[in-house]
């Protein structure tokens, strides 16, 4: 079997390649003209190198792909190419996918699209909660990832190409910055940390291992297609006690002060106010709104897909939070 | 959502409760086979329309949902014409007294589409959710085991003729079969993949089958556990301990209350001991006056879990969501059981 992975060199494309070279798949791996492809290049892969963007780069990207995970977006740029290579690159993929008779297709979508601002504090999040209805008040990352998932979702319905779509949490492991920018502001350079909302906040981290490992059980699982998944851990950790390791782990000793959620609404309230006064209209892009979306006190449900595929961590969470940090190259 | 609840004992007070007050649905019709408390019920609620036959009921009202709350022994039969004709079900623990009778089910639902649901209660339990919460944190580490023990005092509802005329004897394991889905289903939603289980069964009592002790032990991915259920034992209990790397939680499921026991490290042994001690009385003490304030001023109700199962299952029906407790989810359950009591 030959796994096509999209945005094969960033953090989840390139551990993607490496589990899935250890469960014995062959590997296709797509990468952009000017990506790192130092990693790549260690292993037995073959590489296409194209554009998500660009139609015409993505010629024969399907020759000799069985199953396609595609983890690949745009996250850099304007947002006209964050668009192209996002929203426009997920439908190019669907088509030349469908056209060269793909047994599975795996949609790497994400959290941010949940509309967070209808949905109540406190709730618990499955994946029938509702889709972000203005998108564009979201920002560009969250606008571009829901509209491919509206496209992906609209597609399914009438396509005979077995899709599944995965919703991530914050995924984390070796070879990314782990102060995630949910946890809140670092201000001071550094020596003070600004922690946003209410202690018992828990982060909806998934550990790449445990991310990969679900996503390739996918693929040859029948009973996931055309379904939806949240990928998050079963064992939770709040922002609290994440920052404390995550400080003491990298050897850092900021003050962490936290802030009430409300308080930044109130800050959010007076950017949209300031925003009002002619010449510094749209000045200020952390508006009430947008703050909803990335801090809202929520929590996520990934056991619709552990329990689907009757899969459950091997690791505990403080042993992966160790490898994480300390162990995993 | 029109509904309409079969049986009208001891339980369905809660149902009829739980569906009245919920927006989704309404409560169509009620049956029972005894007509007086078919027509005492009915006025008691208002006038609701009641019939004292199945089948009647399915042929005369238009519903979306059905309650089974009849003894065991009938939920198969009663709820698989209503599943046939697309209706969903929802059924009282245990859900049945054979792994047949639950196939049976979930086939018949799989085949016209609609849903079946069981009232595993203690899942939504509040004081059971918040365990659960525990046992997931990264301050509990991680689960090495979990205990539960329940015990049941039998001379509350028995009377001087023991089982004779009730529904209970048409269960083999009677009192401890009936109740045994209550500390299954914790045991089950807190393991992962369980790889085997050792049943041990005693009768202290000899031929007196009101004496029944059954213990169970599993061997799961995550964690080992324990049943342990008793009839002789008092007074009535039902507790629930998480033994975890960081720390060890003491579930009272009946009083309500979590003790959370930590490590002192930084304190010499012996006033460890002391301070453990303070501490988890302090925490007992603050859940007594939490929970007597929450009932007395009714925002605690010890039969939460039933109200919010019931209302996930309309939720669930709602918006296409998968069901608080499926069929598929019960059959685990009844597996067990009819291991226990062949």
């Amino acid at each position: 079997m030959k796994v096509l992975v999209t945005g094969a060199s960033g953090f989840l494309g390139s551990r993607l390649v490496e589990v899935l070279l250890q469960k014995k798949y062959q590997v296709k791996a797509m990468v952009r003209p000017k990506s790192n492809r130092e990693f790549l290049d260690k292993m037995p892969v073959e590489v296409f190198v194209g554009d998500l963007g660009d139609k015409e780069s993505l010629r024969g990207i399907m020759d000799g792909v069985d199953m396609v995970i595609h983890a690949g977006a745009t996250t850099f740029g304007t947002f006209e190419e964050q668009k192209r290579g996002t929203i426009e690159g997920t439908k190019y993929m669907l088509d030349l996918a469908q056209q060269a008779g793909i047994k599975k297709f795996v949609h790497v979508s994400s959290l941010v699209v949940y509309d967070m601002n209808t949905i109540p504090n406190k709730s618990l999040i499955n994946e029938s909660f509702a889709l972000e209805r203005f998108p564009e008040r979201a920002g560009g990352y969250a606008y571009t990832k829901t509209l491919s998932e509206q496209y992906v979702q609209e597609f399914m319905k009438t396509s005979t190409m077995p899709i599944t779509i995965v919703r991530p949490g914050l995924v984390y492991g070796a070879r990314r910055n782990m102060f995630f920018p949910h946890l809140g502001f670092s201000a001071a350079g550094g020596k003070v940390i600004l922690r946003i909302g209410c202690e018992e906040k828990v982060l909806p981290l998934t550990y790449i291992y445990n991310t990969c490992e679900v996503m390739i059980r996918l693929l040859d699982n029948d009973k996931t297609n055309g379904k939806i998944y949240n990928i998050i851990d079963p064992k939770t950790i709040t922002y609290k006690e994440y920052l404390q390791y995550y400080l003491r782990a990298v050897r850092l000793k900021s003050i962490v002060v936290p802030v009430p959620f409300s308080l930044l609404k109130l800050m959010g309230l007076c950017f949209e106010i300031a925003n009002k006064v002619p010449g510094l209209k749209g000045k200020f892009g952390l508006t009430r709104y947008r703050l909803n979306t990335k801090f809202k006190n929520v929590r996520y449900d990934g056991s619709l897909l552990l329990k689907t595929l009757n899969w459950y961590p091997e690791l505990s969470l403080d042993e992966s939070l160790e490898r994480a940090f300390h162990k995993d190259k | 959502m029109r509904s309409a609840v079969i049986g009208c004992g001891n339980i369905s007070r809660f149902h009829f409760h739980a569906i009245m007050t919920n927006p989704l649905t309404e409560l169509a019709a009620i049956c029972d086979v005894n007509p007086e408390l078919a027509k005492r019920k009915a006025e008691e609620l208002g006038g609701v329309k009641f019939y004292t036959r199945v089948d009647e009921l399915l042929k005369n009202e238009k519903i979306d949902a059905l309650h089974v709350l009849t003894p065991p022994h009938l939920h198969k039969e009663v709820a698989l014409p209503a599943l046939e004709k697309g209706i969903h079900v929802l059924i009282e623990k245990p859900v049945a007294l054979t792994v047949k009778d639950v196939e049976v089910m979930n086939k018949a639902a799989e085949k016209s589409g609609a849903r079946l649901g069981v009232n595993h209660n203690m899942l939504y339990d509040p004081t059971y959710r918040r365990a659960r919460d525990i046992a997931n944190s990264f301050a509990f580490g991680d689960l090495l085991h979990a205990e539960v023990f329940f015990g049941f005092d039998t001379r509350r509802v028995i009377g001087a003729n023991g089982l004779e005329g009730t529904w209970l004897k048409e269960m083999k394991g009677h009192f401890l079969q009936d109740l045994f889905p209550h500390p299954a289903a914790i045991i089950f939603d807190l393991l992962q993949n369980i790889n085997t289980t050792h049943i041990i069964k005693k009768n202290p009592g000899g031929d007196n089958i009101l004496k029944e002790e059954v213990r169970i032990l599993f061997d799961a991915q995550n964690a080992t556990a324990a049943i342990n259920m008793s009839l002789s034992v008092k007074p009535d209990i039902f507790t629930l301990v998480l033994y975890g790397t960081k720390m060890i939680a003491r579930v009272d499921l009946s009083n309500m209350s979590i003790v959370k026991q930590k490590t002192w490290r930084r304190i010499p042994k012996a006033f460890a001991r002391g301070v453990d001690s303070i501490s988890q009385s302090m925490q007992m003490f603050g859940n007594t006056i939490c929970v007597t304030a929450g009932v007395a001023l009714k925002r605690i109700s010890p039969t939460a879990g039933m109200t919010n199962l019931i209302n996930a299952f309309y939720t669930s029906l709602d918006k296409d969501w998968p069901l608080p407790v499926s069929g598929q989810d019960a059959l685990k359950v009844i597996e067990l059981s009819e291991k226990i009591w062949k």
